[in-house]
């Protein structure tokens, strides 16, 4: 399973990716009022409005840093990747190469913290331990209401 | 870590790049190979963009792609004497560097040039220049080792510009009022960097080919 690493307040976390779509640089961002406060905001993409997703401020309470390492990995539905528009963009800091796990070496951790079911699967490698992040439970019906908002005024 | 590690761009100084004093080489051979170099290299990364940049990423994201759907031929690209020519990719194995040929008595002419031995194995080795009409080459640098299913054969060429994918449409067309052989197996004509190139019919070509071995 390919993954793509990234860190967080130092801790490392992965994406498959198969999950990711592109990895871009951190466009300017508008802010979404009223939205959770890990919302960083809505960039274009294309022709559509999407959502962004610090995972500093989500998992660690610390913004991403604004760095060349941190990336914007959009992300959606694999399965219709043909043209697929990506369902939300999440900013994740030093994401600078893949690393490839069996997918037997994944191990659900057993803990099911209320409120951050986007905590996935944990895997040992060398030297650290890398727990998945789902992004499906990040991209809330509400995130995409507020975001259709913005759509319909720009 | 010793303090020489800590030096910044050692590798300038004591590395592949400086006086390769760094006794980390006996090791790494490369700096490249280095920790302490790929540690530099991600810090790169550990930089603040600069405004204008993030402009531009802005720009680029919201910036809808050209929808590009003229379906494309990949093209091995390859100069005989002053002129180039392109062979569709899927009858190319390979580019290599001319290998030691000898002459075959009674058979090796103009256009069949003899044997050539490619990393062991022997495949004919013909003269395009010649099968073309364009006069036959003088020491030919690289070969190409091209076949369908079939047997594989090999000629010599000047120069392998690569591959490329290029839109051949019907515009593309060579005239029909030309004489030369090496029009008769043009199939199109497309436009690069290094000029005007003659793209070849692979399966009339290799035909012909073929039958002059028979």
């Amino acid at each position: 399973m390919l993954l793509v690493p990234f860190q967080i307040g130092g801790e490392h976390y992965a994406l498959p990716a198969a999950d990711i779509l592109a990895v871009a640089q951190v466009p300017r961002m508008r802010p979404l009022p009223h939205a959770q406060a890990w919302v960083a905001g809505v960039f274009r993409y294309r022709d559509t409005v999407l959502p962004a997703v610090d995972l500093g401020l989500l998992i660690a309470g610390q913004p991403c840093r604004n760095l060349l390492s941190t990336r914007l990995l959009l992300v959606g539905d694999a399965e219709s990747r043909e043209g697929a528009t990506p369902a939300l963009g999440l900013l994740a800091e030093r994401v600078t190469g893949t690393v490839t796990v069996a997918s037997s070496e994944l191990r659900e951790t057993g803990v099911c913290v209320p409120g951050a079911d986007w905590l996935g699967a944990v895997a040992g490698l060398d030297r650290v331990l890398l727990q998945l992040i789902r992004w499906q439970p990040l991209a809330t019906e509400e995130l995409a209401r507020l975001c259709a908002g913005v759509d319909a005024c720009a | 870590m010793a303090a020489e590690d800590r030096q910044a761009s050692c590798w300038k100084q004591i590395g592949v790049y400086g006086n390769r004093e760094c006794v980390r080489l006996a090791d790494v051979i490369h700096c490249r190979s280095c920790a302490v170099y790929q540690q530099a290299g991600r810090e790169l990364f550990d930089r603040v963009p600069s405004e204008a940049s993030i402009d531009r990423w802005t720009e680029q994201l919201a910036a809808v792609p050209a929808d590009d759907s003229a379906e494309r031929t990949s093209l091995v690209i390859f100069r005989l004497s002053a002129e180039w020519f392109a062979l569709p990719a899927h009858w190319v194995q390979e580019g290599v560097e001319a290998g030691p040929w000898r002459r075959i008595p009674h058979r090796s002419g103009n256009e069949f040039l003899g044997l050539m031995s490619v990393r062991g194995d022997l495949l004919p080795y013909f003269s395009l220049g010649a099968v073309l009409g364009i006069g036959s080459e003088s020491g030919s640098g690289y070969v190409l080792v091209c076949g369908g299913e079939g047997r594989r054969l090999a000629f010599g060429v000047q120069a392998i510009l690569g591959a490329r994918r290029l839109v051949l449409n019907e515009e593309s067309r060579p005239p029909a009022t030309v004489g030369r052989a090496a029009d008769a197996y043009t199939l199109r004509l497309a436009e690069l960097e290094v000029g005007s190139v003659a793209v070849l019919d692979g399966e009339r070509l290799f035909g012909v080919l073929e039958a002059r071995l028979r």
